[in-house]
């Protein structure tokens, strides 16, 4: 109830800006010729472009049929996964409604029906579904790679152990051990993964598609810079700059790399080279406060809007970007140490325990600081960037 | 299958969220009578196509081409009430307004209501079989205030109130009195436990004296209202749900059994040794009644949440509004019987009350309560409705 209520008043509040930020009022273009909207489309391959309009085809054909409801949600999907666009992941949704609310669902819409719940950060609602899936089939390979992303996404490396362990006995030996390895990363053995993870990359190559190599890569440079090793991390991100596939997360991960080497002009051509990808923005407007260019008060603008948005819709899920956003853009860091607490609630990767503890020691609120300090021991977090922080907000406390 | 799994296994890490997910806006000036409401491009391209050249751009031509199209599919999925009267929205004009994330088609409006309208009921349906995620802003704007609600597929209604929110709050109760005073069922059920009470007897044999009439009634009520409220709330609120029409044939068989006990037995046993001036808790004769007014007034409890779904719950507090749902359900009820009491207390003397009023006007009732229970549990009508 009080958050219905938080959620009038700040929607008040936020109204009460709107006409400062948005533009004046409708306006009417001078000429039939003028461009109101590129679509999403401009961005899509031809190659992509085909695959699509076969899979709605064959979809809008049998509407009820599973596998092509999956065929065409997989490709709303990666889209959603390329430029970090809801919109994607509400088309894939409107496919599903078939399903909704009946007893018997096959297994592959379950799946899709977590995906969609994990990405709107409805955890609870995303590991329901698996469990159904894995009651019916406990070797589901999809099932139990995402039961397991999900537990280590809220920080809980033991409940994904054991889906990493199930997929190890089932026929996908590479995913298991390189789910492991990323468990076991992020749970106090991480030179053994580090080295596990580096056996697996000299494995031939030669099958491997270019996402396999990003993950692999992705996950190694991330624990490559957790434990101190930044040349090898370095080697892996100058790796991912160079593939020619790319998602949003790669992207973002990779910006998120470059603005701490401070290669900002690297973020803006990242990002001009991705105009599809619209969750580069965050990064985009840091880098160019970095180089105090002018457009940055017009990113900050926009970012502000989606924020007020989101929350004015009731989105939950951008409290961390919200929470860097306010730290590393507005330098407000109490509301920054706001957002970074709510986002803990929902997500525990090791970046949100960095949020939190910086958050905490520019807003002096060391104590704040204490629910990452008690997690890191329970789950063996070994991140250099983190313990340095959490021990100069001791200090300071 | 792989590429699909690893795929899956990345998307996990997905940081990116300062995106912006599709929303429409719906703004309404009720003194002007003027309505803007802003669709996004991107939105309408996939709701009814407007790419007429197919070079992934919409154009100012091609929207204003489609200007037609675009109407009828927005105003067939939008409802306006006003007090309860339909709106006759029309399109005067379109344009482009600018939002963060991009053009949206700002369509302005007529809103077409009768003048002088305090409330208006908005019911939005657009987008959502496209992308269920799709979320409607609807702000009402007028000279002291803005007050701004959230739709969506799950929540597709909403009440806009110029009195502000002290005015939406009595809105719900106005609803809860109305509810209960076009439940003849309630009604009836309320009159059976009544007609008894005005009929105790002192332990001297002779008519209870009004005050003490008065304190049995408010036990049994009372045992009613908190049966009826302990369920309304749980089932407002989706924690218990009965099936309707098992609930609807309860409730009519309860008011056949509380009407045929007053056939049977108009009125309660006397007392059986000097209850002297009886007090609080009343006269034990009302006690025979304050336990079939509870058991009965749980299910007569779901009956009023079954009317609670036509009604914009969710602009606001959810439990507040069932809140005030249900005073108003309970200042209906003591309206009627601060109504109706008095009328019989005065006529409880005659000697055809017991036997015409009590005695016959339960026999009706439990015919009407059976005719109800037929109706409802065998889902016939046993006379056609004109």
């Amino acid at each position: 109830m009080l958050k219905c209520i938080a959620g009038v008043v700040l929607a008040g509040a936020v109204l009460a800006a709107l006409p400062a930020t948005a533009a004046s009022g409708p306006w009417q273009p001078r000429s039939d010729r003028d461009i109101v909207q590129v679509l999403p489309q401009r961005w899509l391959s031809s190659t992509t472009r085909r695959e699509l309009a076969a899979a709605q085809a064959a979809w809008r054909a049998e509407p009820h049929a599973v596998e092509r409801v999956q065929a065409l949600a997989v490709l709303y999907l990666q889209q959603a996964q390329d430029s970090a666009d809801p919109r994607w992941l509400g088309q894939a949704l409107a496919l599903l409604q078939p399903w909704h609310g009946q007893a018997r669902v096959p297994a592959s819409i379950r799946v899709l029906r977590a995906r969609l719940a994990q990405h709107d950060h409805q955890f609870a609602q995303a590991l329901q579904e698996l469990q159904a899936v894995l009651k019916a089939e406990p070797r589901h390979e999809e099932a139990l790679l995402l039961q397991a992303s999900i537990h280590l996404v809220q920080g809980r490396p033991d409940a994904a152990r054991s889906s990493c362990a199930a997929l190890q006995t089932a026929q996908s030996l590479v995913l298991g051990l390189a789910c492991m390895a990323q468990h076991d990363g992020l749970s106090g053995k991480g030179e053994a993964a580090l080295q596990r993870l580096q056996q697996l990359r000299q494995l031939p190559q030669a099958g491997w598609t270019s996402d396999q190599q990003a993950w692999l890569a992705l996950i190694t440079a991330d624990l490559a810079q957790r434990l101190r090793q930044s040349a090898l991390a370095g080697q892996e991100w100058r790796r991912l700059q160079a593939l020619a596939w790319q998602s949003a997360a790669v992207r973002a991960g990779l910006a998120d790399w470059l603005l701490e080497q401070g290669e900002y002009r690297a973020v803006l051509r990242l990002a001009a080279a991705a105009p599809q990808d619209q969750a580069l923005l965050l990064r985009v407007a840091q880098a160019q406060q970095a180089l105090r260019l002018p457009q940055a008060a017009g990113s900050i603008r926009q970012l502000q809007d989606r924020f007020a948005a989101a929350r004015l819709r009731g989105d939950s899920g951008h409290a961390r970007e919200e929470a860097r956003f306010a730290l590393h853009v507005l330098h407000q860091p109490t509301l920054a140490l706001l957002r970074a607490q709510e986002n803990w609630q929902q997500q525990r990767e090791p970046q949100d325990a960095r949020l939190l503890v910086q958050a905490a020691f520019e807003a002096g609120q060391p104590a704040a600081a204490d629910p990452v300090r008690q997690w890191q021991q329970a789950t063996g977090l070994q991140d250099a960037a983190l313990t340095s922080l959490l021990q100069r907000v001791e200090a300071r406390s | 299958m792989r590429p699909l799994l690893l795929m899956l296994f990345l998307l996990s890490s997905l940081a990116a969220h300062a995106h912006k997910a599709s929303d429409s806006y719906f703004t309404f000036y009720p003194q002007r009578q003027h309505i803007q409401l802003d669709i996004a491009v991107r939105d309408l391209e996939l709701a009814v196509g407007l790419d007429s050249n197919g070079d992934d751009a919409v154009s100012w031509g091609e929207l204003r081409q489609a200007q037609s199209r675009i109407s009828s599919y927005a105003l067939a999925r939008l409802e306006l009430l006003a007090d309860g009267q339909s709106c006759h929205l029309q399109l005067r004009q379109l344009q482009v307004q600018t939002h963060g994330d991009g053009n949206y088609a700002a369509l302005l409006l007529d809103s077409g209501c009768p003048a002088g309208a305090t409330r208006w009921q908005l019911h939005y349906r657009l987008l959502f079989d496209t992308d269920p995620l799709h979320r409607g802003i609807a702000s009402l704007v007028t000279a002291d205030a803005t007050q701004t609600h959230v739709l969506s597929q799950q929540q597709p209604v909403v009440q806009l109130d110029a009195s502000g929110p002290a005015g939406a709050a009595v809105n719900f109760v106005s609803e809860g009195v109305w509810h209960i005073l076009i439940g003849y069922d309630h009604l009836l059920f309320l009159l059976c436990l009544l007609l008894p009470l005005t009929l105790l007897r002192a332990s001297d044999g002779r008519l209870l004296p009004a005050a003490g009439v008065w304190r049995a009634v408010v036990l049994v009520v009372t045992a009613f209202t908190v049966a009826h409220s302990l369920t309304l709330l749980p089932a407002a609120l989706g924690w218990l749900v009965l099936p309707s029409r098992l609930v609807e044939s309860l409730i009519a068989l309860s008011v056949v059994v509380a009407a045929l006990a007053n056939v049977w037995r108009p009125q309660p046993p006397a007392p059986q040794r000097r209850d002297v001036a009886p007090r609080w808790p009343a006269h034990r004769g009302s006690l025979r009644l304050v336990v079939p007014a509870f058991a009965f007034g749980l299910i007569h409890g779901f009956g009023f949440a079954g009317v609670l779904g036509e009604l914009p719950l969710h602009s606001g507090s959810l439990l507040l509004n069932v809140f005030l749902f249900n005073a108003g359900v309970e200042l209906g009820q003591l309206g009627l019987v601060l109504l109706v009491l008095p009328l019989l207390l005065a006529v409880r003397g005659y000697v055809l009350y017991r036997p015409l009023l009590v005695r016959g006007g339960s026999a009706a009732m439990a015919v009407c309560g059976l005719w109800w229970l037929t109706e409802r549990s065998l889902d016939v009508q046993l006379w056609p409705q004109v």
